[in-house]
C-alpha cells in the first residue's frame, strides 16, 4: 500500500484513482490509472487495504483455530480454503482422512465452485452493463448456500472441512436436494449462454480485450481460469491430483486467446464440469464401500501437535492455484504458515495489461481477472 | 530425469548446492546459496523448463513468538519467554517452489542467508514476473531485500509501517489506527 | 495428545441447534418450479387474469370517457363567452388559458416521471424473477415513487467544495426546462396538442438537443473527473446521434409532406385493402428501416442501456450526475424519463399512425387511449432494452453511429425518395 503521487503527468493527461471506493473494484482495490482521454496510459494495481495480517494471526493459533481465518482469506469460495488449509496441515502432521471425507470434500468443494463461478458470472455481467444475469445467478447460488447451510449450519463461511476429515456426514435427505439442484443447475447453463455469452455486444466488449499470451501467463504465474484461457492445461486437479480427483472423469476447458471472454466463458464450462464431478461424488457416496458416518480421522486432536518440518499443498481453488506452505516446530502451532494467494498473484498483472485499453476494457479486464480482495490482501 | 538429477547436473557448476537435510515433504528440496540463486533460476528456467514460480516467500528461524496480545498457547507458560527450539537459528531462509508445466516436476529451492538488517537475496524479477509481488510481499513481511528488483516497495502494509510483521522478534507498536 | 476427539454428530434431530445444522424446509422457496410450464403456476395464471382485467377496464374507461380534444372545447368557448360578457379583453383569455394548458403539459412529464420510474422497476424486478416494490401504495408499491419523491425532496442538497458552484446549480435547470419545452408541438391524440406549429419536428430536435448543454456543464462543474469523463462522453455521444434520428424521420417528412406532427400522425389515417393500416412503419423497407434506426437513436439520446455510457455505473461511478443529491439529481432523473416519453410519442405519432386504430373495427376507442397504449408498448421495449443488454464501450458506440447508423439513415432517405416517385 503505497502512496502513487501524479508525477509527471503531461497537460493532456489525466490521473484517476480508481478505487478503492468503486462500484467495480470487487472490493477495496486501487487501480492508479493515467489517462489520456479515454486510453489508459499506466495502470497501477495497490492492495493492502484489506490486510488483516493473517499470516501473522495463524502463528498465534493452532491449527484447528486457524482454520476459521482461512474462511476469511476467499471469502466467496470458503470451502476451498479450508480444504487447501487442511491438506497442508495433513500433510504436515501425516494425517490420512477417511475415504468418505474425502469425497465429500470434492463435492463440496465442487458445488462452492459453482457459487464462486456464479458470483463471478453475475458480477462481471454487471460490469459489462448487464444487470440481469446478475440475480440469475444469484437465484442459483441462493440454492447452493441453502445446500451448505444444511451440511454445516454455514451459508458463506463453511469451517467444513475440518483437519483429518470433515466436520459431519452428509445430513438425511441432502443428497436428494443436492441431486434436485444439479438437475435444475444444468439446463441454466445455457440460459447464460442466450442471455450473454451470446450476446454481440457483450461479445465485442470482452473478445479480444486483455489478451494474455501464453508464455506471459505462465511468466506471471498466473493460475486457475485465467491461466487456461491463454491455452495452459494446468489444473491442480489433473496435474497433482489431491483427494479423490484422480478418481473423477472431468475434462479441463481450455481458451485459446487468453481475452477477457475466454476467461471468463472457461468458467463457465467449467461450471459443467462441477456438475459432472459432483454427480460422480453423489453416486460414489451412495455406494457400499463407503461407511456412513466415518468422515473424520481417528486420533486427531483438537490440540493437534505437528512433529517439526515442512509440507507446501495446494489445490485448485476457484480462482486458482491456491497453496499453504506449513511449518512447524513441533509445537501446537503452526510456525509459519504462508498462503500462496491466487488472487494476489493473478492481480499483478494488471500492470502490464492495462496499458493502452480504455477505460472501459478497465472493468473488463478486472473482472474477468475476478480476484477476491480478502484473499489478496490476506 | 527427475528435479533430483538435474539439481545434481547443476550441483557440479554450482558446488554450493546440496540437498536439505530437512526437506519439504514430496518435494526435492535442495539449498542454494544467496550468490547463485539468479543463475540457477536462469538454468532451471531456460535448460530443464522450470517455467513456472509457484511461491516465494521466508521464514524467520528466530525463534518462537511469544506475541503480546494474542492468545497464549498452552505450551508456552503464561508470561514466560517462549523456550527457544531446537530448530532456532539466527537466519531467513528463503523458499522457493518451482514447477515445471511440460512434464511436472516440482522443486523446492531454499536460500539461507544471515539474519540481519539489509539481508538480502538476488530478485527473480525478469526470469520469472511472478517474483514481482510475492518478493515485495516478503520484503513487506520480513525485510528481505531483492537486489536488482525495479519497485522493491511495501506491498500489503502502510508505507508508514514500522518494522516489519513477520519477523518473530516484531512487536507492535501502537498507532492510529489502534 | 488424544484427549478429545471430534466425533460427527449424524444421529441427531431434524435441526440440531447445538450444530446449527439444518433440514430444508418444504416451505423455503427452491425455483425448481420453474421446470414446470409457467401456465400451469398459479400465479401466472393470475397474472394474466389481473393483465386482462386492466386491459378490459381501461379500455371500458377510455370509451366511456371519449375524445378529449372536442369535449375541451365547449369549455373554452363557454368561459370566452363568460369572460367576454364581463368584459375581460380577449388577450388575456388568450394568456390565461395558454397558462392552464401550459401547466397540464407540465404534469406529463411529471406523472411520466412518476409511473415510468415505478414501471421500470415492476419490469425490471419481473425479469430478474424479484418482487419488486411492493409495500408503499396499496396494490404492488404504486406509490414507491411518490415515497422516493418525498425522501429526494427532503434529502439534503450537497454541493462539493471544488465545484463551481454556479454552474453546478444551473446545470440541472438547463437539462430539465427543454425536456418541458419539448413537449408543446407533440400531440397526445387527435386536437390534443399544445402548440399545433408548423416545423414542430425542427422545433422538436432542436430544443431536445439544448439538454445536452446541462449533462455537459453538470460534468464539468462538478470537480469530478468521472463526472468530467461522464460529461464528455455525453458530449460526444449525443451530438453523434442526433444525426441518424433525425434523417430518421426526414422519409416520413418528404411522404407527408409537413414537419408538423399532429399532421404527419393524421396523414397515416386510413387502411390500405380495409386492413392494414397506413402507418408508416409498414411502408415497404423504408418504414422498417427508420423506424429501427431513429429506437436505437433514441435510446441513444436518451442515455439509456445499451448506451449509458455517460453515466455507466461500473466504470465511471454514476458519470456526469455523481455530484447531484436531492432535487437536483431528482431533476436528471425526471428529464431522463421525459426525453424517453416523448421518444416514445415521437415514435407513436410518426411511425405508427399516432391516433389511429390498429385496425378498423377497433376504432370506437377514442384516439388518446390508441395513443396512450402505443407509446406504453413503446416504452416497454425501453425498458426491457435495459434490462436485457451489456453497455457498449465508447470507442464501438462512435463506430456504430458514424460507420452503419448514418450511412444506413442516408441511404434510406434516397430509398424514400424512389419510393415516392414509386407510388406517384
Amino acid at each position: 500500500m503505497t502512496k502513487e503521487t501524479p508525477t509527471a503527468i503531461k497537460a493532456d493527461q489525466m490521473f484517476i484513482n480508481f478505487g478503492p471506493q468503486h462500484p467495480s473494484t470487487h472490493g477495496v482495490l486501487r487501480i492508479a490509472l493515467t489517462v489520456e482521454g479515454e486510453v489508459v496510459i499506466k495502470g497501477d494495481p495497490d492492495v493492502g487495504f484489506l490486510h488483516r495480517g493473517m499470516e501473522k494471526l495463524f502463528e498465534a493459533r493452532t491449527y484447528s483455530q486457524g482454520l476459521i481465518l482461512t474462511d476469511r482469506l476467499d471469502y466467496i469460495s470458503a470451502t476451498h480454503n479450508n480444504l487447501g488449509y487442511c491438506l497442508a496441515v495433513e500433510k504436515l502432521a501425516g494425517i490420512q482422512a477417511p475415504l468418505r471425507a474425502q469425497y465429500i470434500r470434492v463435492l463440496a468443494s465442487e458445488l462452492n465452485r459453482i457459487a464462486s463461478h456464479l458470483v463471478f458470472f453475475g458480477t462481471f455481467a454487471v460490469d459489462m452493463g448487464a444487470f440481469t444475469p446478475f440475480l440469475y445467478a444469484f437465484r442459483e447460488r441462493e440454492m447452493i448456500m441453502d445446500l451448505f447451510e444444511m451440511l454445516c449450519g454455514g451459508r458463506l463461511l463453511h469451517s467444513y472441512v475440518r483437519v483429518g476429515g470433515v466436520s459431519a456426514d452428509l445430513p438425511a435427505g441432502w443428497t436428494e436436494k443436492c441431486r434436485e439442484f444439479l438437475k435444475f443447475f444444468k439446463p441454466m447453463l445455457k440460459d447464460y449462454d442466450t442471455l450473454l455469452s451470446g450476446n454481440p455486444i457483450f461479445r465485442s466488449r470482452t473478445g479480444g480485450v486483455g489478451v494474455i499470451s501464453a508464455d506471459r501467463a505462465v511468466s506471471w504465474g498466473l493460475s486457475g481460469p485465467v491461466l487456461r484461457a491463454s491455452g495452459v492445461n494446468y489444473d491442480v486437479r489433473k496435474a497433482d491430483p489431491y483427494c479423490v480427483y484422480a478418481k473423477m472423469n472431468f475434462t479441463v476447458p481450455l481458451g485459446k486467446n487468453g481475452d477477457c471472454f475466454d476467461r471468463y466463458y472457461c468458467r463457465m464450462l467449467e461450471m459443467g464440469q462441477s456438475v459432472e464431478i459432483a454427480f460422480q461424488c453423489l453416486d460414489a457416496l451412495a455406494g457400499a464401500e463407503l461407511t456412513p458416518g466415518e468422515v473424520m480421522a481417528k486420533g486427531v486432536s483438537k490440540m493437534l501437535k505437528a512433529p517439526a518440518g515442512q509440507a507446501y499443498a495446494h489445490m485448485e481453488a476457484s480462482r486458482g492455484d491456491l497453496g499453504f506452505f506449513a511449518v512447524s516446530d513441533g509445537g501446537l502451532n503452526p510456525y509459519r504458515m504462508h498462503v500462496r494467494g491466487p488472487s494476489f498473484i493473478n492481480v499483478a498483472i494488471l500492470q502490464e495489461i492495462l496499458v493502452g485499453c480504455k477505460i472501459a476494457d478497465v472493468v473488463a479486464i478486472l473482472g474477468s481477472l475476478d480476484i477476491v480482495l480478502g484473499e489478496v490482501d490476506r | 530425469m527427475t528435479a533430483d538429477e538435474i539439481l545434481a547436473k547443476l550441483q557440479a557448476s554450482f558446488p554450493g548446492l546440496v540437498k536439505s537435510e530437512a526437506p519439504v515433504k514430496e518435494y526435492p528440496t535442495w539449498t542454494v546459496p544467496a550468490e547463485s540463486v539468479r543463475v540457477v533460476f536462469e538454468r532451471l528456467r531456460s535448460k530443464f523448463s522450470f517455467d513456472y514460480l509457484d511461491v516465494v516467500t521466508a521464514t524467520d528461524w528466530s525463534g518462537p513468538i511469544n506475541p503480546k496480545g494474542y492468545p497464549q498457547s498452552p505450551a508456552v507458560a503464561a508470561g514466560a519467554a517462549a523456550a527457544p527450539s531446537a530448530t532456532a537459528k539466527d537466519i531467513f531462509e528463503v523458499v522457493y517452489l518451482v514447477t515445471a508445466l511440460s512434464t511436472g516436476m516440482r522443486l523446492c529451492l531454499r536460500c539461507e542467508i544471515p539474519r540481519k538488517e539489509g539481508a538480502s537475496v538476488p530478485s527473480l524479477y525478469g526470469i520469472f514476473m511472478a517474483a514481482d509481488w510475492q518478493e515485495r510481499e516478503v520484503y513487506d513481511m520480513f525485510g528481505i531485500h531483492f537486489e536488482g528488483h525495479p519497485n522493491l516497495k511495501r506491498i500489503l502494509t502502510m508505507e508508514t509501517q514500522q518494522g516489519y510483521p513477520l519477523r518473530k522478534d516484531y512487536e507492535h507498536l501502537p498507532d492510529k489506527f489502534d | 495428545m488424544t484427549e478429545e476427539i471430534l466425533q460427527p454428530d449424524i444421529s441427531g434431530p431434524v435441526f440440531n441447534h447445538a450444530n446449527g445444522r439444518l433440514l430444508m424446509p418444504e416451505t423455503r422457496y427452491w425455483p425448481t418450479d420453474m421446470w414446470k410450464s409457467p401456465w400451469s403456476l398459479p400465479t401466472y395464471r393470475r397474472g394474466a387474469a389481473v393483465l386482462a382485467g386492466l386491459i378490459t377496464g381501461g379500455a371500458a374507461a377510455a370509451w366511456f370517457l371519449g375524445e378529449i380534444g372536442p369535449r375541451l372545447a365547449p369549455v373554452y368557448s363557454f368561459i370566452e363567452a363568460y369572460a367576454l360578457a364581463y368584459g375581460v379583453p380577449a388577450v388575456l383569455i388568450q394568456i390565461f388559458w395558454t397558462f392552464i394548458k401550459g401547466g397540464i403539459l407540465l404534469l406529463a412529464p411529471l406523472v411520466n416521471a412518476l409511473f415510468a420510474v415505478w414501471w421500470e422497476r415492476k419490469i425490471s424486478a419481473h425479469i430478474q424473477s424479484r418482487m419488486g416494490p411492493m409495500y408503499v401504495g396499496w396494490w404492488h408499491g404504486v406509490l414507491q415513487t411518490v415515497a422516493d419523491g418525498i425522501k429526494l425532496f427532503l434529502k439534503e442538497d450537497i454541493v462539493p467544495d471544488c465545484a463551481d458552484k454556479i454552474v453546478h446549480w444551473l446545470a440541472p435547470v438547463v437539462v430539465v426546462i427543454p425536456a418541458i419545452l419539448v413537449f408543446a408541438p407533440v400531440p397526445f391524440g387527435n386536437e390534443l396538442v399544445f402548440a399545433d406549429i408548423d416545423i414542430g419536428t425542427v422545433y422538436v430536435f432542436a430544443v431536445g438537443g439544448v439538454s445536452v448543454m446541462g449533462i455537459i456543464m453538470a460534468g464539468w462543474s462538478s470537480g469530478n473527473k468521472f463526472s468530467l469523463l461522464g460529461g464528455l462522453r455525453s458530449a460526444a455521444q449525443l451530438v453523434s446521434y442526433e444525426l441518424p434520428r433525425t434523417f430518421a424521420v426526414l422519409p416520413v417528412v418528404m411522404l407527408a409532406g409537413t414537419l408538423n406532427i399532429a399532421e404527419i400522425a393524421g396523414f397515416q389515417a386510413g387502411y390500405w385493402g380495409g386492413i392494414i393500416p397506413r402507418w408508416f412503419i409498414f411502408y415497404p423497407v423504408v418504414g422498417q428501416v427508420a423506424f429501427i434506426v431513429f429506437l436505437i437513436a433514441s435510446v441513444a439520446e436518451t442515455n439509456r442501456v445499451p448506451f449509458d455510457i455517460p453515466e455507466a455505473e461500473s466504470e465511471l461511478v454514476a458519470g456526469f450526475n455523481t455530484e447531484y443529491s436531492g432535487m437536483k439529481f431528482a431533476l436528471f432523473f425526471l428529464s431522463e424519463f421525459a426525453y424517453v416519453l416523448l421518444s416514445c410519442l415521437l415514435m407513436a405519432a410518426v411511425f405508427f399512425g399516432g391516433g389511429a386504430a390498429p385496425l378498423p373495427f377497433l376504432e370506437f376507442l377514442p384516439s388518446w387511449a390508441w395513443f396512450l397504449s402505443k407509446v406504453l408498448i413503446l416504452m416497454f421495449c425501453f425498458l426491457w432494452f435495459r434490462w436485457t443488454f451489456p453497455r457498449f464501450r465508447v470507442d464501438r458506440l462512435m463506430d456504430f453511429n458514424w460507420k452503419f447508423l448514418l450511412p444506413v439513415s442516408l441511404l434510406n432517405i434516397a430509398a424514400g425518395g424512389i419510393l415516392i416517385w414509386l407510388l406517384s
